[in-house]
């Protein structure tokens, strides 16, 4: 049963994961059991795939899709049990860009590896990041940007982090198509990720290391 | 030699008296205005300037500053309806799509998808743009024409009024997210609305490019298929589906413009499609995005498809080297692009994209210098 539901996430097949979800639950499968061995194991599948160019952008969506539809009919009983995400993260595209799109594929993954998600959007103010970092007091910082002309806000905006206290709260990761290890390195962020399966798997190998 | 002829035997893969040099000849070799105010500030010149790509930002480069770089080349694109706003920072253009940009950006973001919500029940209910307007053709036959007699530039014609894609616009028609999901999990959906951009698309070409089509050296067209990382969708999917779109429009395109040589806009890595590109009639590719995965030997590029294909661009890295290589980072790398693509003809000089305002006008003068002055053939 649990099989079922991570070939269909893989497969992107909202419907059926939804009913295997609902079915495996009535069957008496653990809601964590089912988060863990099947749908987190699929998502992490389909960023492999991803990585090495096995499958793209539109199953990537259709897989995290899926994912999500099975979260839905899961919360509930993952809350009842007491089932904390594995971490937390807020996310959002720097003040100055309005691009979303890479931002919400790492969005979906970090979903899809067991994270709590909180997208901030496009076009985030440091003050936005740092008011969501006190109120939702993350594990992660995601900061995205496209342009080589706004990713010196990424700069930005971990200074502002610094300056009000913030900055050794939360790990910040950073990505986009300027963004190097080399850039990461120098404005001071902790984890650079060159697509959205690797800041997800990344994210989780940091966790653990902590 | 003329320009015209220049970027003529580029494209027949015969070696110049030297590489020609693209700036603003299509709607992604130009500069992002605040750009070109920069650079017209360096230079002490005082001119009007003209957007050519509202998305974008992109100008039109004058005669004056193409004369200073060396360019080969002049870009004539049917007239565009200029986007309406319709609130603060909102504006909505001819498709139906709603923008949105905060005072300190410099790009739109696109909030409203007109067929974010469409079936396949509904799809006809929208409301196409007008291929036939007269208005897209308002003063193009005489700009040609002029151009075409008074001066030697190659004319390619394309820009924001021709756009031409397949992959590119019905993601923004549908949502970039819907269309992805669409591909593989509503392929009559796909299919119908896929017809309606080839009928879009020819009948353009045909109202368009027809009437001047024998005045045009290059016909150029978007459809951005690669990403950063890789390509956009899978190639069975692309061939399967957007392929034999791609093929029937630029079928079109030529017979309106038989001598004219297709160029293909496609940013990021599309090093997977590029087999394709040329069996459905590209003669040359825009550009090479160097950083891209899989773009950035240039030497294999040329090994591998430049007996076929012609690179129009790649000249230079636009995301570090240059806006923050030093003069000489932006000359070396210069002459070892063109070293590894213009033997042989088959390279139109070029960067990667529009340059953008973090790129100073030495770095700018560099660049085209370093073109002009390494690009003589025989390539040593």
């Amino acid at each position: 049963m649990l099989n079922s539901i991570y070939d269909n996430v893989i497969k992107g097949d909202l419907e059926s994961v939804k009913e295997g979800v609902t079915q495996a639950l009535a069957a008496g499968h653990g809601s964590s059991d089912i988060l863990n061995t099947a749908m987190i194991p699929a998502m992490q599948e389909v960023g492999r795939r991803f990585e090495n160019e096995e499958c793209y952008i539109p199953e990537m969506l259709i897989s995290a899709r899926a994912m999500h539809g099975g979260l839905e009919v899961l919360r509930p009983h993952l809350a009842k049990a007491d089932v904390e995400p594995v971490g937390k993260v807020v996310l959002g595209t720097v003040k100055g860009d309005l691009h979303d799109i890479g931002k919400n594929l790492v969005g979906m993954l970090l979903e899809g590896a067991g994270f709590d998600v909180v997208d901030l959007g496009v076009n985030v103010s440091p003050e936005k990041f740092i008011e969501a970092i006190r109120q939702h007091k993350p594990d992660f910082v995601g900061l995205s940007a496209l342009l080589t002309t706004t990713i010196p806000a990424m700069q930005a905006t971990i200074d502002a982090f610094k300056d009000v206290g913030v900055r050794d709260q939360t790990i910040v990761m950073v990505g986009g198509a300027p963004v190097n290890q080399a850039f990461a390195d120098k404005i001071g962020a902790d984890i650079y990720a060159p697509n959205a399966a690797s800041a997800a798997k990344k994210a989780r190998a940091m966790l653990k290391r902590i | 030699m003329t320009s015209r002829e220049r970027v003529q035997m580029a494209l027949n893969h015969q070696e110049a008296d030297r590489v020609p040099i693209d700036l603003g000849g299509l709607a992604m070799s130009s500069m992002y205005i605040e750009t070109y105010k920069k650079v017209l500030d360096y230079f002490g010149i005082r001119e009007e300037i003209q957007l050519v790509d509202q998305f974008q930002r992109s100008v039109k480069i004058s005669k004056k500053v193409n004369e200073r770089f060396h360019g080969d080349t002049w870009l004539v694109c049917p007239k565009w309806k200029p986007w309406i706003e319709v609130s603060k920072d909102h504006y909505i253009d001819e498709w139906g799509i709603k923008y949105f940009a905060s005072p300190d950006s410099l790009y739109w973001h696109m909030i409203e998808h007109p067929l974010s919500n469409a079936t396949i029940e509904t799809l006809d209910e929208y409301h196409w743009p007008d291929p036939h307007d007269p208005f897209r053709m308002e003063g193009l036959e005489e700009e040609v024409k002029r151009i075409y007699e008074d001066t030697d530039y190659a004319i390619i014609f394309g820009g924001f009024g021709f756009k031409g894609d397949l992959f590119d616009m019905p993601c923004r028609l549908r949502s970039h997210t819907n269309f992805y999901m669409d591909l593989l999990l509503n392929e009559e959906f796909i299919n119908a609305l896929l017809e309606k951009f080839v009928d879009y698309w020819t009948s353009l070409a045909e109202a368009t490019l027809k009437p001047i089509g024998k005045y045009v050296t290059a016909v150029s067209f978007n459809d951005d298929m690669g990403s950063q990382s890789g390509p956009l969708m899978s190639p069975e999917v692309y061939r399967k589906l957007i392929k034999p779109r791609q093929r029937e429009v630029y079928a079109k395109i030529r017979e309106c413009a038989p001598q004219a040589k297709l160029v293909l806009h496609s940013c990021g890595s599309v090093y997977k499609f590029i087999r394709d590109f040329i069996e459905i009639g590209i003669d040359a590719l825009n550009p090479i995005q160097l950083t891209a995965k899989d773009m950035s030997d240039t030497d294999r590029l040329k090994k591998e498809f430049g007996d076929k294909l012609t690179f129009w661009g790649g000249g230079c890295d636009t995301h570090k080297i240059l806006p923050h290589g030093t003069v000489a980072d932006i000359r070396e790398e210069v002459k070892r692009r063109i070293k590894d693509l213009a033997p042989g003809g088959g390279f139109v000089f070029t960067p990667v994209h529009n340059i953008q305002p973090d790129v100073s006008p030495e770095n700018i003068c560099a660049l085209y210098d370093a073109a002009y002055e390494f690009g003589n053939y025989p390539i040593v």
